[in-house]
C-alpha cells in the first residue's frame, strides 16, 4: 500500500524531470508558463476588483475591533486620544499605552503590572464619561500569567463594574484565587482610572482641585510651583504609620485630607488641607514666614494654631532622589535630645522613630548618639541589621556634612531605610540649629 | 528571547497538530510508518523555517509598500511551492540518499495548512498591533501570539523550526502508537481512522498538561 | 442518462464519498471549528461555495492548463475565491470572520478542494462539476454542521450560541474531545453506511481517486480498506 504511494508520489514530483528533453518542449514551457502568468494576472485582477468592492478603511477596522470590547460603542465617531506624558506612567501601576473615545466612553488600554513571575496584564478598561465609572474590561494580552484562563470568564463585566475611577489607586482587588494574574488586573484598573482622572478629567480629582486651590491662595508669585504627587500622606491614607501624622493634625470635625509640599526659587511651601469639597474646604498654608489661610479661615483659629505649632516640627527633606517628611514628637533635655519620626520616602509609606542626641560642637548641632525606637520594617527583617549600621555611621554629622554622608540612594537593600534614617536625623539637626540661632 | 519558553510552547503546549488542529491532513495519512513519519516530519520543519525566512520579507517589503495585502494568500502559496520545487531539485542532485527519504515528501508539504498558518503568524508579527488582527491572533494562536507581538525575524525562524519539530514529535509518535494499535484486535467499524483519532485523542490529552505548564 | 449521473453525483458527494467521514479529507477545519455549530456551518458555506466556483473555473480551462502548471493554476484559482470569500467575510459579517479568519484563509489547501478540482473539474464538463462541487460542499458542511451541533451541545451546553443549560463537559470542547467525537463520528456512520448498504444489496467499490497528495491518496485507501473490512 505504502510501496505504491510512494511510487504514485514519485513519478508525480519527478514528472517535469522525467520527460525527454524533445524538440517543442521549450515551447511548451513557454506556453505553459503564459497561461499560469495569465491566470495569474486575471486573478490578480480579480482580487483587486473585489478589494475595492469590499473595501474596509483601517479606521473601520479599528472601530470594529474597539467595539468587540464594548459593543454599544458608536464606530462612526471613535477617535484616538494622544497621551498625556505626565501621568501615563506609574512604577507601582504600570502604564497606559492608549486612549480611545467616542464622546460617551473611554476605552483605554492599560498595562498592570505585579502579575506572576513579574509578569503584566494588559486590559481595556471601559469608563463612561458621563457618570466616571468603570462600564466594563476585557483582556488584551498577558505576559507569563499561564493561570489567566481561571479568572472566570465573567469577571470582565462584573469585577470593579459600577467602581467611580474617582477612587483611581484605592479599588481594591477582586479575585483573590489567581492572585498574582488579579493583582495585575487590579493594577491595570487602578492605572487606567488613574489616568482618566488626572488626565481625561473624569471623576473627581480632590488632590488636583486641592492643589489648584493653594496655588490660587499664593498668587501669581508662586505659579511655577508644581505640587504633582506631593501629597505628604498619600494615597495611602489608610497605612498603620501616617495615622500618627493624622491624629495630630485631625481637629475634632475637622479631618486632614492632604498634606502637601512643593519647592521652588522662592522656598519651601507646606499646605494643609482639611476636606475635600472645594466649597468647604479649609486651607492652610505656610510659604516662608507667610501664612495664607482660606476664606472660611482666621488667624485666631483653634485649627490654625494647631496647625502651625505642627508645622513647626514637621520637615519636609529631600534625601537623594527620595522625598521624605519628618515629625519632631518631643525634645528632652534643653534640646538636647530628640525623638524624630521619617514618614515616608517615595515607594512604600514607612515610619522609622529615632532618638537623635546633639551637642553644640563649635557653633553648630552635631548628633553624639543615634537610637532607633521602631524600625519602620519588619523586625528580623535583614534590612534592620543595615538600619542599625547606617544609624551608627551618621554619629558626628552636622547639618552641613548629613547630605555627604552616605549615598543613601545607594545603600543597596536598604535604601529605604537610608533615607528615611538621614531625613529624621536632618530635621533633628535642622531644629536644633535653629533654636541655637534664636537663643543667640 | 524567551528560549525556553518558545521551545516548550511549541513542541507541546501548542502543538501545531494536537491543539491548534494544523496539518491534520499529514498527520493522520502518513503515520502508518515510523519511517515516512519521521521524514515528513522533518519536510514539514524544513518547509516551516523556509517559509518564515521567505515570507517576512515579501509582506513587509513588498506587499505592504504596495498596498496589495490582500494578495498575501495567492503570493505565499506560490513562492512556498516554487522554493519547495527547487529545493525538492537540489536535493535530488546533490544528495539522493537524504532526498529519498525526506525530498518525496516536501511536494506533499506545501498544500500543508501548517505552512500557510505560519506564514499567517509571521505575517501577523508585521501587522500593527492596533489592527482588528489582535482579536485574531489571540484567539487562534494563544500564547504563541504573546512572543509573536515582539518576535523579530530571528525568533520567527527559530520558533519556526521548533513548530516543525512539534509537528515531527507529534507524528512520529502517533506513527508508533499506530503500529501497536493496528495490531490489536478493534471492533470493526472502529478500525482504521476512527481508532487513530482516538489515538489522537489521547496524544492531545497528554499534551494539553503541558500548556499549564508553560 | 442526466437522472442518473445526477443520483450518482448527489450520492457520491453526500454519502458514499462523504469528504468528511469516508474520505477524511479538510480534516483541519473539522476538528477546529466544531466546538461551535454556527462556526462550522459558516465555514461549511464557505467551502462550499469556493468548491462550487473553482471547480466551474477549472473546468471551463481544462483543456488551455497544461498538465504539467496544472497544480500551481488550481492553487491559484483556489486561492483567489478563497481571498474573495475573506474579504466578502470581514466586510459583511466581521464578527463571524474573526472567529473563523483563520481557517477561512487555510481553504486554500484544504484537500477536499484541490482533491476535487484534481480528480474532477479537470476532466468533466462545466455542468457536472458545479454539480460535484455543490454535492460535495453539502456533504462537508452537514457532516461537519453535525459535528459542531453534538460538540456544543456537549461542550458547551448552548447551541448556535444559544445557551440550553447550564450542563457541560468541558472535554469536548477542548482538542482531545475533537478527536474523539470526530473518529466515533466516523465509526458511526461507518456502522449506518454498511448496514443501509447490504439492506440494499447496492454493492459497490468505492471509487479510487486518483488525487496526487499522498495525504489524499492513503486517506482514501484507508477509507476504501475501512470499507472493504466493514464489508
Amino acid at each position: 500500500m505504502a510501496k505504491e504511494v510512494k511510487n504514485a508520489v514519485e513519478t508525480e514530483a519527478t514528472v517535469s524531470a522525467t520527460k525527454s528533453m524533445k524538440r517543442g518542449t521549450v515551447i511548451q514551457a513557454v506556453k505553459a508558463i503564459a497561461v499560469l502568468v495569465c491566470i495569474c494576472l486575471v486573478c490578480g485582477a480579480l482580487l483587486a476588483l473585489c478589494h475595492d468592492v469590499f473595501y474596509i478603511s483601517d479606521d473601520l477596522r479599528f472601530s470594529r475591533s474597539m467595539a468587540k470590547i464594548y459593543p454599544e460603542l458608536d464606530t462612526s465617531k471613535v477617535e484616538k486620544r494622544d497621551l498625556v506624558t505626565d501621568f501615563k506612567t506609574n512604577a507601582t501601576y504600570g502604564e497606559v499605552k492608549s486612549v480611545v473615545t467616542d464622546g460617551k466612553v473611554y476605552i483605554i488600554e492599560a498595562l498592570g503590572v505585579g502579575g506572576y513571575a513579574s509578569g503584566t496584564v494588559t486590559l481595556y478598561v471601559v469608563v463612561g464619561i458621563a457618570d466616571a465609572k468603570i462600564v466594563s474590561w476585557a483582556v488584551k494580552e498577558n505576559v507569563g500569567q499561564s493561570y489567566i484562563d481561571r479568572i472566570p470568564s465573567k469577571a470582565g463585566t462584573t469585577w470593579y463594574v459600577g467602581k467611580d475611577v474617582s477612587n483611581a489607586l484605592d479599588l481594591e482587588m477582586t479575585g483573590a484565587t489567581v492572585l498574582a494574574t488579579s493583582t495585575a488586573i487590579s493594577n491595570a484598573v487602578n492605572m487606567a482610572a488613574f489616568y482618566c482622572r488626572s488626565a481625561l478629567g473624569v471623576g473627581k480629582n480632590p488632590e488636583a482641585d486641592a492643589q489648584k486651590a493653594i496655588l490660587a491662595l499664593l498668587g501669581d508669585d508662586y505659579s511655577s510651583y508644581t505640587f504633582a504627587s506631593a501629597n505628604v500622606l498619600g494615597d495611602s491614607s489608610k497605612v498603620d504609620e501616617e495615622t500618627t501624622v493624622k491624629s495630630l493634625l485631625d481637629n475634632g470635625s475637622d479631618e486632614i485630607t492632604f498634606v502637601m509640599y512643593a519647592d521652588g526659587d522662592k522656598g519651601a511651601v507646606k499646605a494643609y488641607v482639611y476636606g475635600e469639597d472645594a466649597d468647604t474646604q479649609k486651607i492652610i498654608v505656610f510659604a516662608g514666614d507667610q501664612v495664607k489661610l482660606s476664606a472660611n479661615l482666621t488667624e485666631s483659629d483653634e485649627l490654625v494654631t494647631k496647625v502651625t505649632e505642627f508645622n513647626g516640627k514637621f520637615h519636609a527633606i529631600k534625601s537623594g532622589n527620595y522625598n521624605g517628611y519628618a515629625y519632631i514628637s518631643n525634645v528632652d533635655g534643653e534640646g538636647a535630645v530628640y525623638t524624630v519620626a521619617g514618614i515616608k520616602s517615595a515607594v512604600t509609606p514607612k515610619t522609622y522613630v529615632l532618638k537623635v542626641t546633639i551637642a553644640t560642637d563649635g557653633g553648630k548641632g552635631k548628633v553624639t548618639a543615634i537610637e532607633i525606637e521602631t524600625d519602620g520594617f519588619v523586625p528580623g527583617d535583614p534590612s534592620k541589621d543595615a538600619a542599625n549600621k547606617l544609624a551608627t555611621s551618621l554619629v558626628g554629622v552636622t547639618l552641613d556634612d548629613i547630605q555627604t554622608k552616605y549615598d543613601s540612594d545607594k545603600q543597596s537593600g536598604a535604601t529605604q531605610s537610608a533615607n528615611l534614617i538621614r531625613i529624621a536625623v536632618e530635621a533633628a539637626l535642622r531644629d536644633y540649629d535653629a533654636n541655637l540661632a534664636s537663643n543667640n | 528571547m524567551d528560549v525556553f519558553g518558545i521551545i516548550v510552547a511549541a513542541l507541546f503546549a501548542n502543538n501545531f497538530v494536537l491543539s491548534q488542529f494544523l496539518g491534520i491532513c499529514p498527520f493522520l495519512g502518513v503515520s502508518k510508518k515510523t519511517n515516512s513519519a519521521l521524514g515528513m516530519g522533518l519536510a514539514v520543519t524544513a518547509v516551516m523555517v523556509i517559509t518564515c525566512v521567505v515570507t517576512y520579507p515579501i509582506y513587509v517589503f513588498v506587499l505592504m509598500p504596495l498596498g496589495i495585502e490582500y494578495l498575501n494568500i495567492i503570493v505565499f502559496i506560490l513562492v512556498i511551492a516554487s522554493l519547495v520545487q527547487i529545493l525538492e531539485m537540489v536535493l535530488k542532485k546533490f544528495s539522493p540518499g537524504l532526498y529519498s527519504s525526506l525530498g518525496i515528501y516536501l511536494p506533499l508539504v506545501t498544500t500543508n495548512c501548517a505552512i500557510l498558518g505560519i506564514a499567517k503568524v509571521v505575517t501577523a508579527t508585521a501587522v500593527d498591533m492596533d489592527s482588528a488582527h489582535f482579536v485574531f491572533k489571540n484567539v487562534i494562536f494563544g500564547k504563541f501570539v504573546q512572543f509573536g507581538m515582539q518576535m523579530s525575524l530571528g525568533e520567527a525562524v527559530f520558533s519556526g523550526l521548533f513548530y516543525g519539530l512539534g509537528f515531527t514529535l507529534a507524528i512520529v509518535l502517533l506513527s508508533g502508537l499506530r503500529q501497536k494499535v493496528d495490531k490489536l484486535n478493534i471492533a470493526k467499524p472502529l478500525r482504521g481512522f476512527p481508532i487513530t483519532m482516538i489515538t489522537a485523542c489521547f496524544m492531545a490529552m497528554a499534551f494539553y498538561i503541558f500548556s499549564l505548564m508553560a | 442518462m442526466f437522472k442518473d449521473k445526477l443520483k450518482n453525483i448527489a450520492l457520491d458527494g453526500t454519502v458514499r464519498q462523504n469528504p468528511t467521514f469516508r474520505l477524511v479529507l479538510g480534516t483541519c477545519p473539522t476538528l477546529a471549528l466544531t466546538s461551535m455549530a454556527l462556526d462550522s456551518l459558516v465555514m461549511g458555506i464557505a467551502v462550499t461555495f469556493v468548491l462550487i466556483c473553482s471547480n466551474v473555473i477549472i473546468s471551463l480551462l481544462r483543456n488551455i492548463i497544461p498538465d504539467r502548471v496544472r497544480i500551481p493554476c488550481f492553487i491559484v484559482i483556489i486561492a483567489t475565491f478563497v481571498t474573495i470569500v475573506c474579504m466578502f467575510m470581514e466586510a459583511v459579517l466581521p464578527a463571524l470572520y474573526e472567529s473563523i479568519g483563520m481557517f477561512l484563509s487555510l481553504i486554500v489547501v484544504n484537500c477536499i478542494i484541490l482533491g476535487r478540482a484534481e480528480s474532477y473539474a479537470s476532466h468533466n464538463p462545466v455542468g457536472y462539476s458545479a454539480l460535484d462541487g455543490l454535492f460535495m460542499g453539502l456533504g462537508f458542511t452537514v457532516s461537519i454542521t453535525l459535528m459542531g451541533i453534538v460538540r456544543e451541545i456537549l461542550g458547551k451546553g448552548s447551541l448556535f450560541g444559544a445557551e440550553l443549560w447550564s450542563f457541560k463537559i468541558g472535554f469536548f470542547a477542548s482538542s482531545a474531545g475533537a478527536f474523539l467525537t470526530y473518529g466515533l463520528f466516523i465509526a458511526i456512520f461507518n456502522v449506518c453506511y454498511n448496514a443501509v448498504d447490504r439492506k440494499l444489496k447496492h454493492k459497490h467499490a468505492v471509487k479510487e481517486t486518483d488525487a496526487h497528495a499522498e495525504a489524499v491518496a492513503e486517506a482514501q485507501a484507508e477509507a476504501a480498506v475501512t470499507a472493504k473490512e466493514a464489508e
